[in-house]
């Protein structure tokens, strides 16, 4: 039935999506094997050598830096895919078989039609593995025989190049939601794929949250993957400031490359990480990731089990 | 929630090296386009063959970075595809040739 057009809206943010009494709810990270894990700086970057947070935009305020035009703010940063923005800042990272890196995995998928694709994703569980839907289902694609679940995933954890920390494991059992499987909306660009061993207690895995929008504004996001541009298989990192965010989505300047669909954007919280969002597209300005709102953390949480 | 609508094209290429061979596992992805594109890379087929689906009428770029070499190629897909064609996305060519 079409909704009545004079069906009355709020500007609060859709019920149901953030907790109710505004506060945090998020699962706690496990480290796995091996020594723990090493503190977060001080401007919630991972404490990699060479690597530094580049300076964000002058001015505190909302008014104090280059302002974006207000069609944003309903339609969305500017829709040109260029995933690296300006300078690459992008570091690679050599010392993969350690936490926190061995969480991110790299994927090699084959899918309906047999074609074969890349992509990144991130342990939650000991046997669960978050990344974006397009990985594990491919939507609207136009090519035949290729839309539907993908047959295949075989899952590296911290691969480095032809240095292998763990597996390979080929999983075949994937998990995602109407929203992207039937839908194809961009807003429900999320999944998982489910382990038929619990190599997470080896590997640890990340926390993942709801939080609100003020404190999403507030903190760096991490992404760590495995781009294509890259050599073979190799593990780059970048972070930023958050950028903007809307009720499903979170957007962020830092640099990706196809390949790196499905990585967590993560902040850190003294040495504990905590997925914020599901990094799923490139954009002119900004990229963009699935945010991890009420549903998509209850599902997290059920495919973790 | 607003279902995404058949795609403008299909982006089908040949990867090659600099002698002309084709080059079998090398990754391609967009790197730029008329809309937010998923950041996933397609690896080419045993005869270097590749296919990514332009979810928009408007003009991608796509690349290729190995270490036999680099490529990239632009191109337009005008979405022109005739609607009684079984809403068939337009067929659109893009070979790259590493060097």
């Amino acid at each position: 039935m079409p909704q009545d057009p004079h069906t009355p809206v709020s500007s609060e943010s859709p019920a149901g999506l953030l907790p109710a009494d505004g506060q945090p709810v998020f699962q706690q990270p496990g480290t796995g094997e091996g020594d723990a894990p090493a503190t977060g700086s001080s401007t919630g970057t991972e404490p990699v050598e060479g690597y530094r947070l580049p300076e964000a935009p002058e001015g505190g305020d909302a008014f104090g830096g280059p302002l974006p035009d207000i069609g944003e703010a309903s339609f969305g940063p500017p829709a040109d895919p260029e995933t690296v923005h300006g300078p690459d800042d992008r570091v690679q990272i050599t010392n993969t078989c350690v936490y926190p890196w061995r969480v991110h995995c790299f994927l090699e998928i084959t899918a309906a039609d047999g074609s074969a694709w890349l992509g990144t994703g991130w342990f939650i569980g000991p046997h669960t593995i978050a990344t974006a839907g397009h990985v594990v289902f491919i939507k609207n694609s136009g090519v035949p025989g290729r839309d539907g679940w993908v047959r295949s995933i075989k899952v590296w954890p911290g691969r480095n190049g032809n240095t292998v920390c763990y597996g390979p494991v080929v999983s075949t059992n994937f998990r995602s939601v109407t929203g992207w499987t039937g839908s194809g909306d961009e807003n429900y660009d999320y999944g998982a794929i489910i382990l038929p061993t619990d190599l997470g207690l080896q590997t640890g895995w990340f926390g993942f949250g709801v939080w609100s929008d003020a404190d999403l504004l507030q903190v760096t996001g991490n992404i760590a993957g495995y781009p294509g541009d890259k050599p073979y298989a190799t593990q780059w990192y970048d972070a930023r400031r958050i950028d903007s965010v809307g009720p499903r989505k979170v957007y962020y300047d830092i640099d990706t490359f196809g390949g790196q669909s499905g990585s967590s954007v993560y902040r850190i919280t003294g040495n504990d990480r905590f997925g914020v969002a599901v990094h799923a597209y490139g954009g002119a300005r900004v990229n963009s990731g699935t945010r991890i709102t009420t549903p998509v953390y209850n599902n997290f949480v059920a495919w973790k089990a | 929630m607003s279902p995404s609508p058949a795609p403008a094209g299909v982006i089908r290429g040949t990867v090659r090296d600099a002698a002309g061979a084709p080059v079998a596992g090398a990754r391609v992805a967009f790197t730029d386009g008329p809309v937010p594109l998923p950041d996933i890379a397609a690896v080419t087929d045993g005869e270097g063959r590749f296919a990514l689906t332009a979810p928009a009428a408007g003009t991608y770029t796509l690349a290729c970075r190995e270490a036999a070499g680099a490529a990239s190629a632009q191109v337009r897909v005008g979405g022109t595809a005739e609607p009684g064609a079984a809403g068939r996305p337009e067929d659109v060519r893009a070979d790259l040739r590493l060097g």
